[in-house]
């Protein structure tokens, strides 16, 4: 890193050898980048077909889990608000679409989009309230927020079928698990593809400078109130969706599937991936949703671990361990440690960038004009 | 009216819990700017061990307890409380380093995680019969309401720890603690050693929380993984809260609020038939968001 | 009294006064800054310069006074929407977003300006995208008036303090504002650096036709470069003039040297 001391002529120097490979990078040919991508999308589209149908509803989980970091990361990693009650939201649009199914009877794409707008509704009330409390109190209230929504809101009967919990069929087109698997990976794709675009727009970046200091972005002129609502609202409407296609995994869920530990889980899964970056917090949420059944797996097929009771009921204690070790050591997360690998895909040059924790992710201002 | 003096009482048991832990979470806040979301499982995990020294060991079954080994499970569960809360600082919250009230939040939450799941796979996923030091009861003059001496138990053991926090924060070592939270750099100039009286704090919050578990077991008669934050981190913290972050005093105050508070909402429930799912959490709630929207610095906190 | 020939003032502070718990922090503070002009604000630590930059700027809220911009009174405005009248600050603090790189923070910075609505940029239409670059352009403009071209791919994580307080300033700029508020622009720089930057504060305002406060500790070159200096004090006004007359003004020298000074510099 760049010494204060050192003759300032030098400075320069180094900073036109980076601006040349930064240029260099962007002047090289597409082709190996698109393939590398090509290469990626393809493993990822023969998941489904490739795995071990006892499994699919684990890639299906999966996909899901993607959704709800891009989501998260809206929220935690551009906006930089606190969110320890997330599960809210996925409940929230689980029951949303639930009911629209069943009780009226609404098609499948429909019962998402209601999904999506209780999602909104919801982190809009959630969002209100952020706006007068900020730092460790809007982290306490979101705590009591997630509580909130899985003692009372999920109980209330005609809504959600209070213990019995809420049916919530699969479209008919989408309904063998194989094509179910392909239709929450699709909607990954789509929701990635949203986010890459929100941060090409003013509102996108907007959003990603109140992360640092809110004084700065007023200063800029950034209506700090509309966009922190913004970030909300976006982030509720994803977790909404998310919430869908989840209450149609196992076509049933209750409130028991919204609790604290899994709002603290998806938190983890956003730091472990590394807040800010949307590649790495989708690796981080799939991680987290495939924890369990690695566990369960590796336990059974290798007994490497010292203790050779290590089943899926340890995974959230892997989880906390990973955290901590992102906290302390790792603070990007896994996208730090990909940095090179991010940045040459975003047609920049193969190489970390020892500046910053939280990678580049391309589009918007990352890409070329 | 009995009704009434019934929830206060209640009330009042399950309030001198959320101020045992809330005393735990104000010290620790106070001593280290760190909100520790793991005090609940610092007092779970010493509950268990309790447990083992009373029950000879026996992790599996459900072995009746031998209450002659009470005192000896005590002593051994507030030692395993302040060196588990040494440890959380010395292996978790210093390696951190200077992070934001968030993150630290989150980490501790990343804690109290990692012991209810090892508390899970060691204990199993159900409850275990955990006894009261002291138990029966006593009729309240004049009514027909039974008192139990553990909530009398309770009562006596939160007044003493208060009264011990209280004079210690006057006396030097514990001025020289506050000194290190205000102004760490300046404290080390003086020669105050920082990092052993922050350690002590986390110890000294650990044995706090091993009392309000071992208590707290003892309100239900009964012990589970992770009973200390599901059942009373909620609580204690919105009392802490609503009695100001930095006030030990407040925490206390706060606490026995929550306690009345949550009593009473069952009862008006129950009374006027009202169809409202989980009316305690509600009242917890709805506290919290008045506190943190009206007065964010609590009752007996400094204004921020 | 402030300086005999302004009438046209684009910034004004009206008997400001503001108060935290016991203190008073600023009391009846009254300036006015002409189109054009370079106001120095001198003041020992803790006289209340950075507290006037931020009732001015609106993050804090006076008890008492007004503070008119252009003539209108913005008393009860958002920060924002004095920095959308044409207000920009800088911070004591560096104030830039941390992940993003240096020509990031300054095409964000233009957020104001940002004509594109949000659904054709979400879908990269033609016009969006040309906007894109005229956007990058105007960054990149800056960036070379600042001299600050080299840094442009860099995060601003890896700069040393120096050079991250002219990005901030390089940004302010970018927000096309028609006042300039420096809160101690030349922290962590050498004496040649900060005459330099002095320079570049005279083609500011002859250039870009800005009109400029500058706080500084830097005392001889906030008198060379100024037309007009304030001085505060303890959270009021100790002395205003023209920079000689405050030079040679021995109360002021006071404050700042102790007892016994006569002359600032």
């Amino acid at each position: 890193m760049s010494d204060p001391d050192v003759d300032p002529t030098g400075l320069i120097h180094e900073e036109e050898v980076w601006v040349e490979e930064v240029h260099a990078a962007r002047r090289s040919s597409r082709l190996p980048r698109l393939l590398v991508l090509a290469l990626i999308a393809a493993v990822v589209l023969a998941i489904p077909q490739v795995v071990d149908v006892v499994y699919i509803n684990v890639v299906s989980r999966a996909a899901i889990y993607g959704i709800i970091a891009v989501s998260m990361n809206v929220l935690v990693g551009y906006a930089g608000q606190a969110s320890l009650g997330h599960a809210a939201f996925l409940g929230v649009g689980a029951f949303a679409s639930g009911y629209a199914l069943t009780d009226l009877g609404m098609p499948f794409g429909a019962a998402l989009v209601v999904a999506a707008l209780v999602g909104m509704a919801a982190a809009l009330v959630l969002g209100g309230v952020a706006l007068r409390v900020s730092g460790l109190y809007l982290a306490l209230v979101t705590i009591a927020f997630g509580l909130f929504a899985q003692e009372t809101l999920f109980n209330i009967r005609f809504l959600t079928g209070g213990g019995a919990g809420q049916t919530a069929p699969r479209p008919e087109l989408f309904s063998g698990p194989v094509a179910y698997a392909y239709l929450c990976i699709g909607v990954l794709g789509l929701v990635l593809l949203f986010d890459w675009r929100l941060t090409a727009t003013r509102a996108g970046r907007a959003i990603q400078a109140l992360r640092d200091d809110e004084r700065v972005a007023a200063s800029w002129g950034i209506d700090v109130t509309a966009h922190k609502l913004m970030a909300f609202i976006i982030s509720g409407g994803i977790a909404g969706i998310a919430g869908g296609l989840f209450a149609s995994i196992e076509q049933i869920v209750s409130k028991e599937d919204f609790g604290l530990s899994l709002s603290i889980t998806f938190l983890l899964m956003t730091v472990v991936g590394g807040a800010g970056n949307r590649w790495g917090v989708v690796q981080g949420g799939v991680l987290f949703a495939v924890l369990p059944t690695l566990l369960d797996r590796t336990h059974e097929n290798f007994h490497v671990f010292p203790f050779t009771e290590l089943t899926a009921t340890w995974e959230p204690a892997i989880g906390a361990i990973l955290l901590l070790l992102t906290l302390t050591m790792f603070p990007g997360g896994i996208a730090q440690q990909q940095g090179a690998l991010l940045s040459w895909l975003g047609g920049g040059p193969f190489k970390r960038d020892p500046d910053a924790h939280t990678p580049a992710q391309g589009g918007g201002m990352g890409a070329r004009p | 009216m009995e009704t009434w003096i019934e929830v206060l009482v209640f009330g009042l048991q399950r309030g001198a819990i959320f101020g045992l832990v809330g005393l735990g979470l104000a010290l620790v806040y106070k001593a280290t700017r760190i909100l520790n979301f793991a005090q609940g499982e610092l007092g779970t995990v010493p509950a268990f061990t309790a447990l083992l020294v009373m029950t000879g060991f026996e992790t599996v079954g459900d072995k009746a307890v031998d209450r002659g080994m009470l005192i000896p499970a005590i002593v051994t569960a507030i030692a395993v409380g302040a060196v588990l809360g040494i440890l959380l600082y010395v292996v978790v919250i210093r390696p951190l380093g200077k992070v934001s009230p968030v993150t630290s939040l989150v980490a501790t939450a990343g804690v109290a995680l990692l012991l209810t799941t090892i508390e899970l796979n060691v204990f199993e996923a159900r409850a275990r019969r955990f006894p009261r030091p002291v138990n029966g009861g006593f009729d309240l003059p004049g009514t027909d309401i039974i008192v139990d001496w553990h909530t009398i138990v309770i009562l006596a053991v939160l007044a003493g720890v208060a009264l011990a926090l209280a004079a210690f924060f006057r006396s030097a070592p514990g001025v020289a603690l506050l000194a290190t939270a205000e102004d760490p750099f300046a404290a080390e100039l003086q020669g105050v050693p920082v990092e052993r009286m922050r350690a002590m704090a986390w110890g000294a919050a650990g044995a706090l929380g091993a009392l309000a578990g071992i208590l707290g077991a003892g309100v239900f008669e009964s012990l589970t993984p992770g009973l200390v934050t599901s059942t009373f981190m909620i609580p204690a913290f919105t009392g802490v809260v609503l009695g100001g972050i930095t006030s030990m005093v407040g925490a206390v105050v706060g606490g026995f609020a929550l306690g009345i508070v949550s009593q009473a909402a069952i009862q008006i429930v129950t009374t006027y038939e009202l169809d409202v799912p989980g009316p305690p959490q509600l009242a917890v709630l709805v506290v919290l968001l008045a506190v943190l929207l009206v007065r964010p610095q609590g009752l007996l906190g400094k204004s921020a | 009294m402030p300086a005999p020939d302004v009438d046209d003032a684009v910034l004004e502070t009206d008997s400001v006064s503001i108060r935290f718990g016991g203190v008073q922090a600023l009391s009846d503070v009254s300036l006015k800054i002409g189109r054009g002009e370079i106001v120095g604000i001198l003041g020992p630590n803790g006289a209340g310069k950075t507290t006037l930059f931020n009732c001015v700027s609106g993050f804090y809220a006076p008890n008492r006074g007004r503070v008119r911009l252009f003539g209108e009174d913005v008393t009860d405005l958002k920060p924002e929407e004095r920095a959308q009248r044409g207000l920009g600050r800088t911070f004591q603090q560096v104030g830039l977003v941390r992940s993003f790189t240096v020509l990031e923070n300054l095409v964000v910075a233009q957020h104001a300006s940002v004509r594109s609505s949000g659904l054709a940029s979400i879908v990269g239409a033609p016009s969006a995208l040309r906007e894109e670059r005229l956007l990058r352009q105007r960054a990149d403009d800056v960036l070379e008036f600042m001299g600050l071209t080299a840094f442009r791919e860099r995060r601003i994580g890896g700069l040393p303090y120096g050079t991250l307080k002219m990005v901030e300033v390089a940004a302010v700029l970018a927000t096309d504002p028609s006042i300039l508020m420096l809160d101690e622009p030349l922290a962590g720089a050498s004496g040649e650096e900060g005459s330099a930057f002095c320079d570049r504060v005279e083609q500011m305002r002859s250039e870009l036709g800005l009109s400029i406060i500058l706080i500084e500790h830097h005392v001889p070159l906030v008198l060379r470069t100024s037309d007009y200096v304030y001085v505060l004090n303890f959270g009021a006004m100790l002395a205003q003039g023209l920079p000689d007359e405050v030079r040679d003004n021995a109360e002021v020298a006071e404050a700042y040297m102790g007892e016994g000074a006569s002359t600032l510099a």
